[in-house]
């Protein structure tokens, strides 16, 4: 889902509208904070195995998991 | 492309791992950031399986490196809830795809999670999961790393 958002400055500060049908202030911060933390959790986990240097030999992947499989 | 879940075979789970192919691990992370990843609870049987037991060796010197290693591999991952209904279709695809019953259940939550990709490195479970799904739903990881360089995904 694509949100926009429009921001305006008043005395007061800088406001943000939110520009979509079907959504409340609530719902974007959420949706905000969830894919934030989606992509710190993606990040970390390819950073802490990269640190690792993992290699496999190649085709590993379909093979140990066929190894796990096949009778 | 636009899919909201991926549905991932522990052959691509342990493959987006490998150290010496940056552009599978990259592009796993970019689904990972953006999109639900999936997989049935077998996935941490068999990832656990193949690194404590099966290939140690290839994961790390110790047993704490091994335990971190699965966990960081499973890490995102969530595990789909079990529903009584997949034990017969995972029997159907058994028999009429010509997979082990093991794979018939990573492509049931496939088939059963509406607009769902199914990552596979094994070749076999692709053309699978290609006549069952569509090619398009059906991706190993140089696939995947080709969409998202195309900024497709």
């Amino acid at each position: 889902m694509s949100i926009k958002i429009q921001f305006r400055e008043t005395n007061e500060g800088i406001t943000a509208y939110i520009l979509a049908s079907g959504l409340n202030a609530n719902d974007v911060a959420r949706q905000a904070f969830e894919e934030k933390v989606r992509g710190m959790m993606a990040r970390k986990r390819r950073e802490s195995l990269a640190k690792r240097r993992i290699r496999l030999p190649k085709g590993a992947g379909a093979r140990w998991t066929r190894e796990e499989r096949d009778e | 492309m636009s899919a909201p879940v991926f549905v991932v075979d522990t052959s691509a789970l342990i493959d987006s791992l490998q150290a010496d192919h940056e552009a599978w691990s990259e592009a796993f992370a970019h689904v990972q950031a953006r999109y639900d990843v999936l997989a049935p609870l077998r996935v941490v049987y068999e990832v656990g399986n193949i690194v404590h037991r099966k290939h140690p060796e290839a994961f790390g010197k110790s047993l704490e490196d091994r335990q971190q290693v699965v966990a960081e591999i499973l890490q995102g991952v969530t595990i789909a809830a079990w529903e009584k209904e997949s034990v017969a279709r995972a029997g159907e695809i058994t028999e009429r795809h010509g997979v082990t019953y093991y794979d018939a259940t990573f492509l049931d939550l496939a088939l059963a999670t509406p607009g769902s990709v199914l990552l596979v490195q094994d070749e076999k479970l692709r053309e699978a999961a290609a006549k069952a799904l569509g090619k398009e739903r059906a991706l190993s990881l140089d696939h995947l790393a080709a969409a998202v360089k195309k900024g497709t995904l």
